[in-house]
């Protein structure tokens, strides 16, 4: 069988299929099962999604217990190491971010996570603080400064996040540092 | 693999592949060289790169000076240039009085520029202007008047201005001065809304690469330190006007960025090695290699470099555009190969070239039988896999079209776009390029699958592999879908096959055709499918927003604006008393940037308001409550209340004291913020989006109107669309299920004042009585079918370039490109159509812009006429204009009554107005616009309406004089209004799917046509070519299938047909006379060799009568030699009638499949026994097996044989060899005898043509007739007196028809 699957048409055939799973089907993103608690709809539960989630190391795993003191702490130390795992665990399918040197607006997860890697990247993190936390009609949000050296020059920023529960996650809708 | 081959080397031969390494080569040294370079400069002390650095920042310290200078040069140019306009000097001069010239001239340069210009005559008084005003600078106008040029900064607390004025001379006389306004800075963060470019500061910093600031006063240069360099800023009359200061360049801040330069240059070298290597690696070293080997070399070869360029953040770390901003587009597929749409681009095309190099493409002759050896329990289960795999396959193409969706911010279904953004075309680029390989794959699969298990096996698994996949829970492509995709490439593996075994699919171009066609029929409908969801989604996203009023953020918004407000009061102790420190504080805060109506006020110990800034529709209420706010209150108090409109107006107010610097025993002051979240307004009745964050989740953001309505207790409250009936309830299952759900949200589709909508309801606070619904229009199918037809036009692009792409490539081997009639014909007719289509869509958007403005325009007049009136009535109890008042009460009526904020301007300067605050802030000008003034108050129009702008920001203001009863001008009133974009969008839409809807039909009406045209166009052409070939090949009788056509190629098809029949009759005639003469000629030669013999015979008969008679004693003797003579003649006549008959008859052949090596032994053989010559026989290697009539073969080759045996005159040695050629089996016969002379050989061939003295010269002729009966070739070469050699050459296998 193996010769069959090495040598034949017909064998090199499923070669190149199983290389177009490898690259893309299997790992084509679904929605995250937090969106479906929303009752959001056409969602799928498929294989894909799960396998997904599985495959992102950072995403949905320590969350799922974690209050909201922890994922604040958590962002913090994440911005303050310059690293965006921690805050990307986080994050809700969509999110409002807005950051310096940019327009604000609604992004996905994914993207929200590619462009916080981008933004920490440029910068190098000298200070982050969360100053005050609150919650409002059981949103907690937290507010604080952020220091960043960029090229030499120092920059400082306010930090905003706002999170909601989703199902039984704390997740961030909002994440601004301007 | 082949034989004689080794892999991996013999490639490096070629011409390609070595231009192809040295360009590798000398890439790889400059890598080196870099390499080398960047360890050498980071190993140097960092004592080399603070002198560099010094240098540096003294050379940006420079060039930011050098800037601020150009930029006055070039105003005082520009002065100048006004200064020389003849009407600015007839005027000035006092030769006319007329200004409205001086506003036309004026406004032209004004506009151009993009600066303020005015115009002052002699006495310091204002004659004309054009755009921004600012600072009278009266002191500097009386300089310029004096004959001196000067300049100055202004400063507002929202910009920057460098005012420059040069005098007028006329005779070496001042007439006058002109002063020109350029606006330097505004301050952040308003600068992306109100300049319509960046300011200095921002481009001089872009342009060195550092930070620059300008500073004026009152802002000053503060205590120097080591990260800024300054220097003084001076006028052009010499007076120091400011300062500039650039960021210090640090030496580890050099070395950083001349090392990061280094690094990029590594990154570019590094990947073009990568790239060039991995190409010619699969292209040339694997083109030897087997199958497999080629598709595992290629799949690690290609992918390898791929995630090294992902390693290196290739492309997008040099490209940097939109294509590779993650703001834009980013997936989580394949770890990041997909994070922006340019590096999914990079995986797609990497993908596409391992299946062009790495898989050969099927062909017929490689389509094996093989599959039919092997277990049938293997093929079943190869099948099954096979069949799950599509399907699995099929799903990620859902899925990465979800992905281009939902991880995006770009708008796919908006159909006011003509065209995909350049980033959305290379998503569904992708997108169609994934669908098409998975359609080949699939089609292979198929293919595999319907071989093994036929179609009933094939049909049977296929629909289970399909109901399996319908119970999965909303499957990203529905049932029909995949069902219409599988049975669309169904169709097209049935038909790829024909009668006689062509399988025309598999050509290249057809293949492509046929991939395109199935990723079309599996990707629209999945588009289609998932915009809805996404607007869904984004609905979803907005409703949650506004249920769910986000406090703490407001809480911040106001705490933010308290820090600025104590911060900018107080850093000096006058600024609590500058009435622009309000707004100053407002622009430098959240409040601004996100676009909310806010005070931010700054109140004197005794309450006396000292500063205040208020913006944005929702400040009456904010007042009031912000008013509310005891002036101790250190904290946020919040309050609700329920203003105009659906959404609620939440309120949020906040106080704080502030020490008065340096005095600490006297009293603070209180800063305090209000800020109300609502609807967002700058202009009373209408919505724009100027100040807000542009990007937030906003009704705006929808191409599809939203309708917000409110329901309390199942009963309509309130709606945001009046064509929603106030009757209209929440239905009662509804009412029953929604809130049970969790969360609290259902989506209906329902119809609503005769109008289908799908809206979504969401239960708002914690009672449950108030439901909101979102409802979204229902998108019209032609809609819908505009945004698919952007698809296709991706498509129709991705053929084109395919075709360039093949074009150029030919012509660059050097081949001839040819186009068919019916490619011509389907090129220009779609120019033809394409053309018009786009003046037709320009125009329209002209059309319906200018139709807005219209309407606009009506809109205005009957407020401003409303206003004037008012005004014009309060204006009768006024003593003059300029002692005109308004109450701001009363101000407020009017504005309320007309639903619009207005202003009076009296002369040129700003009176009253509605919205005061917008003007004596500085956001807008409080001057009439030039234009108005001149055609109203000197051109003494009724009405008159322009464009205005705030940076980019465009809206309508119309101007009405006011007019007392004494027909005297009290002054100017004008309306404001936005220009309602989305109207506009809606117009355009609707346009535009009419446009596009009729084009749509027509192209494919042309695509269906084109073809038809063209095959009925060029058919008969096609038939007459092939007719022509046929006649060239001898068939005359045509007559029959001539085309039947009309015009100039039915002209052409019967000039056609008289030829053919005319060289018919020619040939008939030819044949003829060839066949008499041929028939002449034979029996002359038959009776010349019959005459031959019979004279001898003649003779020896009479000889042996007269010797009888005489009785001559040799009688005997005589007899015996008479006979033998007689006998031999006879015998000669024999022959010659055999070969006669040989020659003329047609043999009945029998064909079977001979052994050519024993044909040849048996014919030598023969010769062997009789003759001396010695014959050496080669047969080399196994010989295939030939189609011939054994005997036939054999007899020519015996008269070969016979021919040399005769030429060498029965002696000597004759070689004969058999062997295999590709396709072909060659004999041939070498003889040593006399040779053939060169005017004989190219008769050798004719029937009656012999050099000996016996036959009838046909054996030959008979040879060659057999030869070319199988189809094969003779040929003779020959040298006179060396001897000959006869080639002959047979097909092996099967004679061709």
């Amino acid at each position: 069988m193996v010769y069959f699957f090495a040598s034949s048409q017909e064998g090199r055939n499923v070669f190149s299929i199983m290389l177009y799973i490898l690259l893309m089907g299997a790992w084509s993103p679904g929605a995250p099962p937090a969106e479906q608690a929303e009752g959001s709809g056409a969602l799928p539960q498929g294989a894909t999604s799960q396998l997904r989630r599985s495959l992102l190391p950072s995403r949905g795993k320590e969350s799922v217990a974690a209050g909201p003191r922890e994922v604040f702490t958590a962002v913090e130390q994440g911005l303050a190491a310059g690293n965006v795992e921690p805050v990307s665990t986080h994050l809700d399918s969509r999110v409002y971010m807005q950051l310096r040197g940019s327009e604000g607006g609604y992004h996905s997860s994914t993207q929200a996570y590619y462009i916080l890697s981008a933004f920490l990247k440029a910068r190098k993190p000298a200070s982050v603080a969360f100053t005050t936390y609150g919650e409002t009609d059981g949103a907690p949000y937290a507010t604080g400064a952020a220091s960043f050296i960029t090229r030499g020059m120092r920059e400082d920023l306010q930090i905003y996040v706002a999170l909601h529960l989703s199902g039984d996650r704390w997740v961030i809708t909002h994440l601004n540092m301007y | 693999m082949p034989t004689g081959s080794v892999p991996g080397v013999s490639w490096l031969s070629s011409t390609r592949s070595r231009r192809a390494l040295s360009f590798v080569g000398i890439a790889t040294v400059l890598l080196l060289g870099a390499w080398g370079l960047r360890a050498y400069e980071a190993s140097r002390p960092p004592g080399r790169w603070t002198a560099l650095a010094e240098e540096r920042s003294e050379e940006h310290l420079q060039s930011a000076a050098r800037a601020f200078t150009e930029l006055q040069r070039a105003s005082r140019e520009l002065a100048s240039d006004v200064g020389a306009i003849p009407a600015v000097i007839m005027y000035l001069n006092g030769e006319t009085t007329d200004r409205r010239p001086l506003f036309d001239a004026v406004g032209r340069i004004a506009v151009s520029s993009g600066t303020g210009i005015e115009i002052y005559d002699s006495q310091g008084e204002l004659v004309s202007w054009c755009g921004q005003s600012g600072d009278a600078g009266r002191h500097e106008i009386g300089r310029a008047l004096s004959g001196s040029i000067a300049s100055f900064v202004s400063r507002n607390a929202v910009s920057s201005q460098m005012v420059t004025a040069v005098p007028v001379r006329q005779n070496a006389r001042v007439i006058g001065a002109i002063v020109v306004r350029q606006t330097i800075e505004v301050a952040s963060p308003l600068r992306n809304r109100f300049l319509g470019r960046e300011g200095l500061a921002e481009q001089v910093s872009g342009a060195l690469g550092v930070p620059v600031e300008y500073l004026f006063p009152p802002d000053t240069v503060r205590t120097p330190d080591s990260l800024w360099r300054a220097m003084p800023l001076v006028g052009l009359d010499s007076v120091r006007v400011g300062d500039v200061r650039v960021a210090a360049t640090s030496g580890p801040g050099l070395s950083d960025q001349w090392l990061g330069f280094i690094s990029d240059v590594m990154c570019i070298l590094g990947s073009v090695i990568l790239i060039v290597l991995a190409l010619v690696t699969v292209r040339m070293a694997l083109e030897r290699v087997s199958p497999l080997q080629r598709f595992l070399g290629t799949l690690v070869i290609l992918w390898g470099a791929r995630v090294v360029l992902l390693l290196l953040d290739m492309p997008g770390r040099v490209v940097g555009t939109p294509l590779f901003d993650p703001m834009v587009y980013a997936s989580t597929f394949g770890g990041g190969l997909a994070r922006s749409a340019g590096d999914m681009m990079v995986s797609v095309v990497t993908l596409l070239l391992t299946f062009v190099l790495g898989i050969a493409p099927a062909t017929c002759t490689q389509v094996r039988e093989a599959g039919t050896r092997r277990p049938t329990a293997l093929r079943l289960l190869v099948s099954v896999i096979a069949v799950a795999l599509v399907l699995l396959l099929a799903r990620g193409v859902g899925a990465s079209v979800r992905s281009i969706l939902y991880d995006s911010t770009l708008t796919f279904g908006d159909p006011a776009l003509l065209l995909p953004l350049p980033v959305m075309g290379v998503l569904l680029l992708n997108a169609i390029l994934l669908a098409a390989m998975l359609s080949v794959v699939a089609f292979e699969a198929m293919r595999a699958v319907v071989r093994w298990i036929r179609w009933t096996g094939a049909a049977i698994l296929g629909g289970a592999g399909v109901t399996l996949y319908a119970l999965q829970d909303e499957p990203l492509i529905t049932v029909p879908v995949l069902g219409a995709w599988l049975l669309v490439m169904a169709m097209i593996l049935r038909m790829s096959t024909d009668g006689g075994g062509r399988q025309w699919l598999l050509t290249g171009p057809t293949r492509i055709l046929a991939a395109l066609l199935c990723s079309a029929v599996l990707l629209l409908p999945v588009l289609d499918r998932q915009v809805g969801d996404r607007d869904r989604s984004k609905l979803e996203t907005f409703a949650a927003e506004v249920v769910r009023p986000v406090d703490g953020w407001l809480k911040f918004i106001v705490e933010d604006g308290l820090q600025h407000l104590t911060t900018v009061v107080g850093t000096s102790p006058n600024n609590a008393a500058d009435p622009a420190v309000a707004l100053r504080a407002w622009a430098q805060s959240a409040a601004c940037r996100e676009g909310y109506s806010s005070i931010f006020e700054v109140v004197g110990p005794d309450g006396t308001p000292l500063s205040r800034f208020a913006i944005g529709g929702q400040t009456g209420v904010a007042e009031q409550v912000g008013g509310a706010v005891p002036l101790d209150t250190v904290g946020v108090l919040r309050v609700k209340s329920i203003g105009d409109g659906v959404s609620a107006v939440r309120v949020y107010a906040g106080s704080v004291p502030v020490p008065v610097v340096p005095d600490p025993d006297r009293p603070p002051v209180h800063v305090r913020v209000t800020v109300a979240a609502g609807e967002e307004q700058l202009f009373r009745g209408a919505n724009p989006a100027v100040l807000r964050g542009l990007s937030r989740e906003t009704l705006e953001s929808f191409y599809r109107p939203i309708t917000i309505t409110e329901y309390r207790d199942g009963l309509f409250l309130r709606s945001t669309n009046k064509a929603f009936p106030f009757t209209h309830v929440l239905p009662q299952d509804l009412r029953e299920s929604l809130p049970a759900r969790v969360p609290p949200m259902e989506w209906r589709s329902e119809v609503i004042g005769g109008s289908p909508y799908e809206s979504f309801y969401v239960v708002r606070g914690d009672e449950g009585r108030s439901v909101v619904g979102l409802s979204m229009e229902d998108q019209p199918l032609i809609m819908r079918l505009v945004g698919l037809v952007k698809v296709v036009f991706v498509y129709v692009l991705l053929l084109a370039c395919w075709g360039v792409t093949i074009v150029v490539r030919r012509r660059l081997a050097g081949e001839k490109v040819q186009f068919t009639f019916r490619d011509r014909l389907l090129g220009m007719m779609f120019l033809v159509t394409l053309v018009p289509l786009g003046v037709l869509l320009l125009y329209s958007q002209l059309d319906v812009r200018d139709r807005m403005i219209e309407s606009t325009a009506l809109r205005l007049e009957d407020q401003t006429s409303g206003i004037a009136q008012d005004i014009a009535g309060i204006g009768e109890h006024a003593d003059a204009s300029s002692e005109l008042e308004v109450r701001p009460d009363r101000v407020e009526l009017i504005a309320s009554n007309a639903g619009t904020d207005f202003n009076l301007y009296v002369g040129n300067e700003l009176r009253i107005s509605s919205r005061p605050e917008l003007y004596t802030s500085g956001l807008l000008d409080p001057r009439i616009s030039g234009s108005a003034y001149a055609e109203v108050v000197l051109g003494g129009k009724w009405f008159w309406v322009e464009t205005e702008h705030i940076g980019q920001f465009r809206y309508v203001v119309g101007y009405r004089p006011v007019i007392d009863a004494a027909g005297g001008v009290i002054g100017v009133v004008s309306v404001p209004t936005v220009f309602r974009q989305d109207e506009l969008d809606r117009g355009l839409v609707a346009r535009h799917a009419v446009l596009f809807g009729v084009y749509a039909v027509v192209l494919l009406a042309m695509l269906i046509i084109t073809p038809v045209l063209a095959h009925r166009f060029a058919s008969p052409v096609l038939q007459l070519t092939s007719l022509a070939r046929a006649v060239g090949k001898g068939d005359l009788d045509i007559s029959r299938r001539l085309p039947r056509a009309d015009g100039e190629i039915g002209e052409l098809v019967h000039a056609f047909d008289s030829m053919t029949q005319e060289i018919a009759r020619s040939r008939d005639s030819l044949v003829k006379v060839e066949r008499e003469l041929a028939w002449k000629e034979m029996a002359r030669q038959v009776a010349h060799e019959i005459r031959n013999p019979l004279t001898p015979m003649k003779l020896s008969i009479q000889h042996l009568r007269r010797t009888y008679l005489d009785g001559a004693p040799d009688f005997p003797d005589i007899m015996e030699r008479v006979t033998r003579t007689t006998i031999a003649q006879i015998d000669a006549l024999g022959r010659i009638a055999a070969e006669f008959a040989s020659f003329a008859r047609m043999p009945r052949r029998v064909v079977v499949a001979c052994d050519p090596g024993e044909i040849v032994r048996e014919a030598v053989a023969l010769f062997r026994q009789d003759t001396a010559v010695r014959f050496e026989l080669q047969a080399e290697g196994p010989l295939p097996s030939i189609q011939a009539d054994r005997e036939e073969l054999r007899r020519a080759c015996i008269n070969i044989i016979r021919n040399g045996v005769q030429a060498m005159g029965g002696a000597g040695v004759m070689e004969v060899r058999v062997s295999a050629a590709p396709g072909l089996v060659q004999i041939s016969f070498t003889d040593h005898g006399t040779g053939i002379p060169d005017e004989v050989k190219p008769k050798l061939f004719q029937p009656k043509f012999s050099t000996k003295t016996d036959g009838m010269g046909l054996g030959l002729a008979i040879v060659k007739k057999t030869i070319d009966d199988l189809g094969g070739t003779i040929t003779i070469e020959s040298t006179v007196g060396k001897g000959t050699t006869v080639v002959i050459g047979i097909p092996a296998g099967e004679i061709p028809a």
